[in-house]
C-alpha cells in the first residue's frame, strides 16, 4: 500500500490556495525585479507588479472562493465563503492603492534621508497580503495563527523599514514587543480552547457540545483569544501601540497596515467568534464584556483624535474609533448565540445577526477605500522622505493641488459617515443590525461619537480649503507632475469610496455583486 | 506504581551512573595529577577565537552576525526538509504522487533560491 496515496490533496485545495499563493509569488517577483532596477530611478514597475499580483489574486478569489455554503478544503483547514471573497477584495484594494502610492516615495526635492528599499517594501507588502488572505479563510486554529503571524511579521518589519529614523525604529520596536506579547495570549487561548473542545477546527468547535465542567476553561481560552485579537484590531485597552506605530512607520506603510491588518484581523475575529459563540464558550457576560470594550473604544478613539495635530496620529485615533464602530457589529453578531437574550430563538435575532456580519464586511470594504485614499494623499505630498507631519502643512492644498484636496475630503467625509459615501452605508448597515439585536444604547453612543468625529475630520477639510498655504509647507510645494502613480491611487480610492456609497450594485458590471457577496457570506457563517 | 513506570529502564540508569562516574573520575584525576602552568590567555573564557568582551557584554555587535545566523537557520531548515523528502522520494512512491512531490520540492527550492539570489545581489554575503 502506497503510504502517500491518501494525501489530502485535490484540485479544490489548489483553488482554495491560489488567491493566497499569487500575492506571495508576485512578492518574490517584486523583490527580484528591484535588483534589476536603477536604485535611484523610478519604482513604478514594482507598483505595476504589485497591482498585477493583487488583480490576479482578486480575480482568483472572485472565481474560486464562492458559494453561500462555503468551500471546504485542505482537510478542513480552510473554508472560503462570500465573506472571504469580500474581505479579500478589501485587502487587495488596500494593497494595490498603497502600492501605487509607494512608487514615488523618497523621490523629488527634499532631503533624501530615506533608507527605504523598495523591493523589500513591495515584497513584504505582498507577503503580508498573502497572510491576510489566509486569515479570512482560516478554519483551523493553527492556520489562523500561522496566517496572523505571516501578516504581523511582515508589518513589524515594514514599520521599521526606514531604519535610520529613530521614530520608525521606536514604532517598530513597540509594535513588535507588544505584538509578540499578544501572540502569546492568542496561543494560550487557543491551547485552552483545544483542551476544552478537543478540536482545532473551527467548524467542529462550533458544533461541539462542551462538557459543563470544561466550560470555564473554554471561556478563559476565548477571553485570552479575544485579548490577542483586540490587540491586532487596536481596540481599547490594547490600543497603545497604534498611534506610535502609525506615526513612526513611513506613510506608505501606515496606509497599508491601517487597511490590511484591520480588515484581515476583523475577518479572522468574525470566523473565530462565530465558532466560540456557537459552542457556548463565550457566555452572556463575555458578550457584555465585548460590548463594554466597544463602548470604551468608541469614546477613547474619538476623544484621542480631537487633539491630534499630526495627520497620521489623527488617522490612528480615527482608526481606533472605527474599530469601536465595527465592534458594535461584532457584538450584534454574537447576540444570536446568547441563550439569555430576550429575543432568543426568534428568527428576527438571527436575521439581525446576519445583517451584522454582512454590515461589518461592507463597512470594512468602505473603510479600506476611504483610509487608503487619505493615506494616498499624504504619500502624494511626501518629498524626499519628508512626510506631512502637521495638519497645518495641508493649508491651502485646495489651491495648489485641488485633486489631492478633493480626494482627501472624500475620504474624510466617508470616514465621518456622511451620506453619499461608503462610510455611511457601512455605518447604516452595522448600526441597524445593532438596533435589531437590542443594543440601542451602544448604537446611540456610536452615533453621538460619529457626530463628534465630524469636528476633527472637517477641521482638516477647513484647513485645506480655507487657510492660506504656509511658506515651505507640503501643500505649498505640492505641484509635482511626475507623481502619476499616487495620483492614480488617490483618484481610484475617491472613486471607489463614492461608488460604494452611492451605487454599490454597479460592481455587477465587473462580475461581482458586493452587497450579495456580503449577504451570502453572512448566510454561510451563521 | 512508580516501579512499574520505570520498568525496563534499568540499563538506562546504569548507563547514566557510568557517565557520572567517568566524568567525576576524569575531572578529579586531571585536577590532582595534571601539571598546571597557567597563563593569561589560558585563563580567558573561550569565545571562538575572538577577544573576550571586557567588562560585561554590553557592547554593540556587527549586524552581520545576525544576518549570518538567520541565513544559516534558513539553509539549515532546507536540509532538514530535503533529507526526509529525498528518503521518501526514493522509498517506493510512483506515478502522480512522485511528480507532485518533485514539483513541490522544486517550488520550495526555487523560493529559497530566489531569496539566496536577493541576499547575494544585495551584498548580504560579504562581510564588509
Amino acid at each position: 500500500m502506497d503510504p502517500l496515496a491518501n494525501l489530502p490533496f485535490a484540485k479544490g485545495d489548489v483553488a482554495l490556495l491560489a488567491p493566497i499563493a499569487i500575492p506571495a509569488l508576485f512578492g518574490l517577483v517584486a523583490l527580484l525585479l528591484d535588483l534589476a532596477l536603477d536604485p535611484r530611478g523610478s519604482k513604478t514597475p514594482l507598483a505595476l507588479v504589485n497591482a498585477l499580483g493583487c488583480a490576479l489574486a482578486g480575480f482568483a478569489a472572485v472565481v474560486l472562493w464562492k458559494g453561500d455554503t462555503g468551500t471546504v478544503g485542505l482537510g478542513g483547514a480552510m473554508v472560503a465563503s462570500g465573506l472571504s471573497t469580500g474581505l479579500a477584495l478589501a485587502i487587495l484594494l488596500g494593497t494595490t492603492l498603497m502600492g501605487f502610492a509607494t512608487a514615488h516615495h523618497g523621490t523629488g526635492a527634499g532631503p533624501v534621508r530615506t533608507t527605504l528599499a523598495h523591493g523589500e517594501l513591495y515584497g513584504l507588502m505582498l507577503f503580508g497580503t498573502s497572510g491576510m488572505l489566509a486569515l479570512v479563510v482560516a478554519n483551523d486554529l493553527v492556520t489562523f495563527f500561522v496566517a496572523i503571524e505571516t501578516l504581523s511579521i511582515s508589518v513589524y518589519a515594514l514599520t521599521g523599514a526606514d531604519r535610520r529614523l529613530a521614530r520608525s525604529a521606536e514604532g517598530a520596536m513597540k509594535y513588535f514587543v507588544l505584538g509578540a506579547f499578544s501572540s502569546g495570549f492568542l496561543l494560550y487561548g487557543m491551547s485552552l480552547l483545544y483542551g476544552a473542545g478537543h478540536t482545532l477546527r473551527l467548524d467542529q468547535l462550533a458544533l461541539s457540545t462542551l462538557d459543563p465542567s470544561l466550560r470555564p476553561m473554554a471561556t478563559t481560552g476565548t477571553v485570552l483569544l479575544l485579548v490577542g485579537l483586540l490587540f491586532k484590531v487596536g481596540a481599547v485597552p490594547f490600543h497603545a501601540w497604534v498611534p506610535d506605530a502609525y506615526e513612526g512607520a513611513p506613510g506608505v506603510v501606515t496606509g497599508y497596515m491601517s487597511v490590511g491588518v484591520k480588515v484581515a484581523a476583523f475577518g479572522g475575529a468574525l470566523l473565530v467568534l462565530e465558532a466560540v459563540g456557537r459552542s457556548g464558550a463565550l457566555s452572556t457576560a463575555g458578550i457584555w464584556g465585548l460590548w463594554a470594550v466597544a463602548a470604551i473604544t468608541i469614546i477613547a478613539g474619538n476623544a484621542g483624535a480631537l487633539t491630534q495635530r499630526n495627520p497620521r496620529r489623527l488617522l490612528a485615533y480615527s482608526g481606533i474609533a472605527h474599530t469601536g464602530y465595527l465592534l458594535v457589529g461584532v457584538v450584534a453578531m454574537l447576540r444570536c448565540f446568547d441563550e439569555y437574550h430576550p429575543a432568543a430563538d426568534s428568527g428576527d435575532l438571527l436575521l439581525a445577526s446576519k445583517d451584522a456580519v454582512a454590515g461589518v464586511g461592507y463597512y470594512l470594504l468602505g473603510y479600506a477605500a476611504a483610509n487608503a485614499g487619505a493615506f494616498a494623499v499624504l504619500c502624494h505630498l511626501e518629498r524626499g522622505g519628508e512626510e506631512v507631519e502637521r495638519v497645518s502643512d495641508l493649508a491651502g492644498l485646495a489651491r495648489t493641488s485641488p485633486g489631492a484636496a478633493v480626494a482627501m475630503t472624500v475620504s474624510l467625509v466617508s470616514l465621518a459617515g456622511i451620506p453619499g459615501t461608503a462610510g455611511f452605508l457601512g455605518k447604516l448597515w452595522v448600526f441597524r443590525a445593532g438596533v435589531g439585536t437590542g443594543d440601542v444604547g451602544l448604537v446611540v453612543l456610536a452615533l453621538l461619537a460619529s457626530a463628534v468625529s465630524l469636528y476633527y475630520y472637517l477641521y482638516v477639510v477647513v484647513v485645506m480649503f480655507m487657510h492660506e498655504p504656509l511658506p515651505g509647507s507640503a501643500a505649498a510645494v505640492a505641484a509635482e507632475p511626475r507623481r502619476w502613480a499616487s495620483r492614480l491611487a488617490m483618484g481610484a480610492a475617491a472613486t471607489a469610496t463614492v461608488v460604494l456609497g452611492v451605487w454599490p450594485n454597479i460592481t455587477r458590471l465587473l462580475g461581482v455583486d458586493l452587497l450579495e457577496l456580503m449577504s451570502d457570506g453572512a448566510e454561510a457563517l451563521l | 506504581m512508580l516501579a512499574s513506570a520505570f520498568a525496563g529502564f534499568g540499563g538506562f540508569f546504569i548507563l547514566g551512573l557510568i557517565c557520572v562516574v567517568i566524568g567525576v573520575v576524569a575531572l578529579l584525576a586531571s585536577k590532582l595529577l595534571g601539571p598546571k602552568r597557567p597563563t593569561r590567555v589560558k585563563q580567558l573564557p573561550y569565545e571562538c577565537g575572538v577577544e573576550p568582551i571586557q567588562p560585561g557584554a554590553r557592547e554593540r555587535y556587527s549586524v552581520h552576525f545576525y544576518l549570518v545566523a538567520i541565513l544559516f537557520i534558513l539553509f539549515d531548515l532546507e536540509t532538514v526538509f530535503l533529507i526526509p523528502w529525498a528518503a521518501s522520494f526514493r522509498g517506493g512512491v510512483t506515478g502522480e504522487v512522485k511528480v507532485a512531490m518533485l514539483v513541490e520540492v522544486l517550488a520550495f527550492v526555487a523560493i529559497l533560491g530566489a531569496g539566496l539570489l536577493y541576499v547575494w545581489k544585495r551584498r548580504g554575503l560579504e562581510w564588509d
